[in-house]
């Protein structure tokens, strides 16, 4: 079974009097367990199809089913999607809290999840991304770039997801800490069942990860390998 | 000998918050030519603070040391503030990471690049008209007189980039000290830029500083390098040998790329303990 299926996926907004197209007739498809790379220069549409992907952008038209499920535009993920799909986004810092302490920012999916035993999940959570417990009671703002990485994809994982997003998950980081981050993403994948969707302009991180990936161009897939 | 740029034991610092003392750059020694010299390292290394020192542009709090610091043959710790202005443009030449940041959003380009000119009266407006196109022009800008009339948000940004060489050049400085100058480029134009900057230096006989994360693009392009790690120059040598460095940390940041040849395996990451260890 596939965990995304794409089909004539085309999105397009107007700016003015101009109509503008983002996304033209994308099909793809990303099996189970598979690290599948989207890649491409800025402005060629692949975060577009990332936040579609992740219930972020819904004006869209195509069919996009995930995890077996068929979605609709104008409507945001619903039901188990919203456990099973979580998302990394590239700049941690513009995506975590920044007045709350990195303990509350992890517990707030189990709480809305309703999840038991919240206090034990955050410290497993942690220690998955190599941090002992006592960093629960730092804000972002104490933490380097990296170490805020490493919290947005713990946060992403605390909910179990089947797939995980990656949009440009080490574009900000040092190429010493890109190391460290792309290493826990290879580690993780060894220790569970998951997929990863990586988002990034840099072909060698692409390269590194990925067992398949697609070019984008103009809104356009312009290869596969 | 007469160096380009004397810098000896500088060192840089702030007092934080809590009463402390931060120290960006930590007993920084090198001298250079008119060669091309490569400062590499992680962010937070001291490599920026470096550049902005030499440039009369690090913050008003910071406390500089050095018992040498030289460029062009003046003494930058005697400067008073109104000495800075008439040596950038005409002795430092200064591109910063983001163009669009860095240049005036309300001003046209051929202002923006006419002001390095109007600081320095030696021109009258005729000639710093010339100038500025031929400037434009020397960065491989198409039509620069209808260009010189754009405002920065009209510029994609590999040309804001090559407005901001322009701005640089426009006065021939002595050293042009380039921040980060193709980190905010899609890959396929950081080349481009590059080259272009690189060829721009050696046809004048200038000195370039380029500061840089990216090791490969200063082994490629630089005759030597400076690495740096917490303020500290930990490393030197011909910017070609960078890859066959054996310090640690060094010869990390080279190896820990990924590529399709380290597909499915752990990258090399850095083992601080080592590395402070050394220090």
């Amino acid at each position: 079974m596939s965990v995304v299926d794409i089909s004539g996926l085309d999105v397009s907004f107007r700016s003015g009097r101009e109509e503008v197209h983002v996304v033209r007739d994308v099909s793809l498809t990303v099996g189970q367990g598979e690290t599948f790379g989207l890649v491409g220069a800025s402005g060629s549409g692949k975060s577009t199809v990332l936040r579609i992907i992740a219930g972020l952008n819904l004006d869209w038209s195509g069919k996009v089913s995930l995890l077996g499920e068929q979605i609709a535009p104008h409507h945001r993920l619903q039901g188990e999607l919203r456990r099973r799909v979580q998302m990394v986004f590239q700049h941690p810092y513009g995506s975590l809290h920044p007045s709350h302490s990195i303990g509350r920012i992890l517990s707030e999916p189990l709480i809305v999840h309703h999840r038991p035993n919240v206090r034990e999940r955050v410290t497993e959570a942690l220690a998955q991304v190599g941090f002992g417990p006592e960093i629960a009671s730092r804000k972002p703002h104490q933490l380097s770039g990296g170490q805020r990485q490493r919290i947005g994809i713990a946060r992403a994982l605390l909910l179990e997801p089947d797939l995980l997003l990656l949009d440009e998950p080490t574009s900000a980081l040092d190429t010493s800490v890109q190391a460290e981050i792309l290493n826990l993403l290879t580690i993780i994948k060894q220790t569970r069942p998951i997929t990863y969707i990586l988002v990034s302009h840099d072909r060698d991180v692409i390269a590194h990860m990925c067992d398949r990936q697609v070019e984008m161009r103009a809104g356009r897939i312009v290869s596969e390998t | 000998m007469t160096d380009l740029v004397g810098v000896e034991n500088l060192t840089v610092g702030f007092k934080t918050a809590e009463g402390g003392r931060f120290t960006a750059v930590n007993g920084l020694s090198f001298a250079m030519g008119a060669e091309k010299l490569g400062i590499v390292g992680e962010s937070g290394s001291g490599k920026t603070m470096t550049a902005l020192t030499l440039a009369g542009l690090a913050p008003q709090a910071a406390e500089i040391t050095a018992d040498r610091l030289e460029v062009a043959g003046e003494d930058l710790r005697r400067f008073k503030a109104r000495d800075w202005p008439k040596f950038r443009g005409s002795v430092v030449g200064l591109i910063m990471q983001d163009p669009r940041s860095a240049l005036n959003p309300s001003l046209i380009v051929g202002r923006q690049v006419e002001e390095a000119l109007r600081f320095h009266p030696r021109f009258g407006r005729s000639e710093r008209r010339d100038r500025v196109l031929s400037a434009l022009e020397a960065v491989g800008l198409p039509n620069p007189k209808t260009l010189a009339g754009l405002y920065p948000h009209q510029l994609s940004g590999g040309m804001g980039q090559r407005v901001m060489i322009a701005t640089a050049l426009v006065n021939e400085p002595k050293l042009l000290i380039a921040d980060e100058p193709t980190s905010a480029l899609d890959e396929a134009l950081r080349e481009q830029v590059l080259e272009l900057l690189v060829s721009l230096v050696e046809s004048r006989g200038m000195g370039l500083i380029l500061i840089s994360h990216d090791l490969v693009q200063v082994a490629r392009h630089c005759d030597r390098a400076l690495v740096m790690y917490r303020g500290r120059l930990v490393d030197q040598g011909r910017a070609a040998d960078l890859p066959n460095s054996t310090h640690p940390y060094t010869a990390t940041l080279w190896a820990c790329r990924p590529s399709a040849a380290t597909h499915g395996q752990l990258l090399p990451t850095l083992d601080r303990t080592v590395i402070e260890a050394s220090l």
